[in-house]
């Protein structure tokens, strides 16, 4: 493993019948430290992210936190040790409202173990109120609102409750060039916190300017992995098309 | 070692296991019987027909569990219409099967209902109004002509039937644009309506087909009883549901054969007709069938499951 | 807060048509608005009502039950087959029969959110097994309880204010579920099922330990309602009590539960149960058959749906 990473994954394959999305991945995250995932469609890489967040088992290898081996039977596993996912499809529940979702899975409750609403409604416009002072009319079916604000549901939940690792997958897809600027920002203030964050994207101008580190995917293996300070756009994306291998000296085959 | 098996052997062997049956069938007194296979031939001619129409709209994607009731619907229709004469007879029953049809595909495209509501709405209203029509009381007043199509000899004329219009179900099916625009409608809806495909009106087309297959079937029915019932096909969506499950059809759409309905029929069909002559109450009969279509969609849950998404 | 803050809060529509009802059927019938004409329209709906709570809750879920009317012919039929004569039968007869319907509903739930089964098809195959098994239990014959126990006779029979117990029983689950599916983690979690399944997954929440539980509670609710047709009959033709789950479902689509899930409410339900027990009574008033009134309910299943499906298209 690698010393001081947050989590390691070993090995880490999935086949889904006969087919093979992941043929032994490995890959780590230290704290504070921005991850960027890359690669073509089919690369392999939301179902990484799925595995990582506990959404399926994999097929064979080792998902490690803090060094120590763990088995992620659901999403809440993963929950409980603080890696937190912002999905592309945002997984909101349409007909409810932004205190219900932010809560989902983890609802304040009262002494009588009924549901503490008001509570609830409180934290979750604060939580949002930070990411965007003008979102204050939140206690309606999230299918009412903006993309952004969908978007900020989903980011404001993920990061409220002591996140360790945060996982993006294509956080700024549906987003407008002023919101990818916030996200951007977010970013860096997650990552100065000492957060560790797993960045899947296909944008990878914005992946360079926001990675500490690159690794491309290609046909369920990584094919390379690149510090983001000493590689171009041109290098990367040779990498994600052509999937040319590193040998253990780092140079190109 | 890996076996291989032809899609013919599997349809007939293994999904549904049809020939295993047959041949247990064999140890069971009578099956083998000309008297005891014209039965089952009649028995499943009218069902047979139910079942091309089900498949063809579960096949676009649909379910229509209105073809019971259409069913007893059409029987009464044809022998209200007996004394205009035989060919309005018919005429009555499928055009209001087909009136039928046209209102489920209606409900279930210009105005998006679930189809199995859709379908469940028109069941109970076509019965209702059935019900309503005959004052819950068998019509009768038969003629002869009428009489004679639910007999036949050797085969029963309704069984003929049914091999007709599977026949030509399996040509529209497969040798014609139709059938291909069915199956892609209901592999993908939206990707057929990008390519242009008339989704509505192909889908409104499917369950016309149904209800008027349906009626004809309780046309043919009421000739074998010689009454025009109210109340049969209570059973008959869940039996032909289960048939064209078997037959490799699928809740999801875009699946289906007719030759694998057809198996899926004679596997029903069989089943029923042995435990008809093992002297099984009808409660079990209605339990197997239920059991049946249970595990049926359960099995079916698993395999969608086990699938890469 | 706001009248629209959340959907369970929405003031649905089906209230108002309930109120003009209520007044049309007493200015077009006289006898509508006698007391006993009131406690009997109060009582028609109870029966259907609490099956159609048990589907509210599973289709709020996502999910459809409609093996419902045969676990009420199941438990009503076990019931009296258990002859509640004495104190232990009589609690015998109505703890076995609700558990059972419990079973039902596990095996349902299994089906449906551990194997993936779809629900329609699935819990008419059930419906057609539990009425098979039930009749072959008692090979088609009349079923019937002799010396019922005054306890037993009473759930549906003894009046309170003139009101019988089964109303209260009915107001009573009514209220309960109302709470539960606004104010507990189980209701929150059965609205996010319904509303996205995958999401709520992702949330962490127990998906399939939820849904199970929304069929059990369906499965219970109905064996309960058949349990109150054997105190009410004492004796009867198992063939000739079926097909609840239509009209109870004609109710649970009426009081506004989407058929895709995720929006609904038990007291919604329950105005539409009235709803229909006023159609029905006036109906049975100017002496309008059976065949008509379902031909009514048919209509008015399908009037329902098409006037959410247009009213969610157009917001």
């Amino acid at each position: 493993m690698t010393d001081g990473a947050l989590v390691d994954l070993v090995g880490i394959t999935k086949q889904f019948g006969g087919v093979r999305a992941l043929k032994g991945v490995d890959l780590s995250v230290r704290s504070g430290e921005v991850v960027a995932l890359v690669g073509h469609n089919g690369a392999g890489k939301s179902v990484l992210v799925q595995i990582l967040s506990g959404v399926f088992p994999p097929s064979s290898g080792e998902i490690r936190v803090g060094g120590k081996p763990v088995a992620f039977t659901s999403p809440s596993d993963a929950r409980l040790y603080a890696i937190e996912t912002i999905y592309q499809t945002l997984a909101l529940a349409d007909n409810l409202d932004a205190p219900a979702n932010f809560f989902l899975g983890r609802e304040l409750r009262t002494r009588f173990g009924f549901l503490d609403k008001k509570k609830m409604a409180e934290e979750a416009k604060k939580a949002l109120a930070d990411l965007n002072p003008n979102f204050t009319d939140i206690e309606r079916p999230v299918r009412q609102m903006s993309g952004g604000q969908r978007q900020a549901i989903a980011i404001a939940r993920a990061i409220h409750f002591q996140v360790q690792l945060l996982i993006m997958d294509e956080p700024t897809a549906a987003l407008g060039p002023h919101e990818t600027a916030q996200v951007a920002e977010l970013i860096k203030r997650l990552r100065a916190q000492g957060i560790g964050i797993l960045l899947i994207s296909h944008d990878v101008r914005d992946v360079l300017r926001l990675a500490d580190r690159i690794v491309v995917l290609k046909n369920g293996e990584v094919v390379g992995a690149l510090t983001a300070r000493d590689t171009n756009e041109d290098e990367v994306v040779d990498m994600i098309i052509r999937g040319r291998k590193l040998d253990a000296d780092g140079a190109v085959k | 070692m890996q076996i291989t098996l032809s899609p013919m052997t599997l349809r007939l062997f293994v999904k549904p296991p049809l020939i295993p049956l047959l041949l247990l069938a064999t140890f069971v007194d009578g099956f083998w019987s000309l008297g005891n296979l014209r039965t089952l031939a009649e028995s499943i001619s009218t069902d047979g027909l139910i079942v091309a129409g089900m498949t063809i709209v579960m096949i676009a994607g649909g379910f229509d569990l209105s073809v019971g009731a259409v069913m007893a619907m059409g029987g009464v229709a044809a022998v209200v219409l007996l004394p205009y004469g035989i060919v309005p007879a018919a005429l009555g029953a499928l055009v209001a099967g087909g009136i039928s049809g046209f209102l489920s595909g209606t409900l279930v495209t210009r105005l998006r209902i679930n189809p199995f509501i859709a379908t469940l709405a028109m069941m109970v209203m076509v019965r209702g109004a059935t019900l309503a029509y005959t004052d819950t009381r068998p019509v009768v007043g038969l003629d002869d002509t009428f009489l004679a199509l639910g007999g036949g000899d050797p085969l029963p004329y309704a069984f003929l039937i049914m091999i007709v219009v599977m026949l030509a179900a399996h040509v529209l099916l497969y040798h014609r644009p139709w059938g291909r625009h069915a199956y892609a409608v209901g592999a993908d809806e939206r990707a057929a309506q990008m390519t242009g495909l008339k989704v509505n009106r192909l889908k409104i087309e499917c369950y016309m087909l149904s209800g008027a297959l349906a009626a004809f079937a309780g046309m043919l029915l009421a000739a074998r009883l010689g009454t025009g019932s109210p109340i049969v096909g209570e059973m008959t969506p869940l039996t032909a549901a289960a048939a064209a499950l078997i037959g490799g059809a699928s809740l999801r759409g875009g699946e289906g054969s007719i030759m694998g309905a057809l198996c899926g029929l004679l596997f029903v069909g069989c089943l029923i007709n042995v435990m008809n002559l093992l002297g099984v109450p009808s409660y079990y009969q209605r339990m197997t069938i239920g059991g049946l279509l249970f595990a049926l969609v359960v099995v079916e849950g698993l395999l969608q499951r086990a699938r890469p998404r | 807060m706001t009248a629209a803050s959340t959907p369970w809060r929405f003031v649905t529509p089906i209230w108002p048509v309930l109120a003009v009802l209520v007044i049309g059927a007493a200015l077009l019938s006289g006898p509508f608005l006698s007391p006993a004409n009131i406690a009997a329209v109060l009582q028609q709906g109870v029966i259907t009502g609490i099956v159609a709570l048990g589907m509210t809750i599973v289709l709020i879920g996502g999910q459809f039950d409609l093996s419902t009317g045969a676990t009420v012919m199941m438990a009503a039929v076990l019931a009296l087959l258990l002859n509640p004569a004495d104190g232990t039968s009589t609690v015998l007869a109505i703890l076995l029969p609700v558990a059972l319907g419990g079973v039902i509903g596990l095996v349902n739930g299994l089906a449906v959110y551990r194997a993936g089964a779809n629900s329609i098809v699935a819990t008419i195959g059930m419906q057609f097994l539990v009425i098979g098994a039930v009749l072959a239990l008692v090979s088609g014959q009349h079923v019937r309880a002799d010396n019922m126990s005054e306890m037993f006779v009473s759930l549906s029979r003894a009046r309170f204010l003139g009101i019988p117990y089964s109303v209260y029983i009915f107001l009573g689950l009514v209220v309960a579920l109302s709470i539960i599916m606004s104010n507990t983690v189980f209701g929150r979690h059965v609205y996010a099922l319904g509303g996205d399944i995958e999401a709520a997954r992702r949330a962490g929440v127990k998906v399939v330990r939820t849904g199970i539980a929304t069929y059990m509670i369906s499965g219970m609710l109905a064996a309960l309602a058949g349990v109150l047709i054997a105190s009410l009959v004492g004796n009867l033709d198992p063939t000739a009590i079926r097909g609840y789950e239509f009209p109870a479902l004609t109710a649970v689509v009426l009081g506004g539960t989407s058929l895709t899930g995720g929006v609904g409410r038990p007291a919604d339900t329950a105005a539409a149960i009235w709803v229909i027990a006023v159609i029905t009574n006036v109906m049975t008033i100017l002496n309008y058959q059976y065949p008509v009134q379902l031909l009514v309910q048919g209509v008015v299943l399908t009037a329902a749906v098409a006037f959410y499906s247009w009213q969610r298209a157009r917001s």
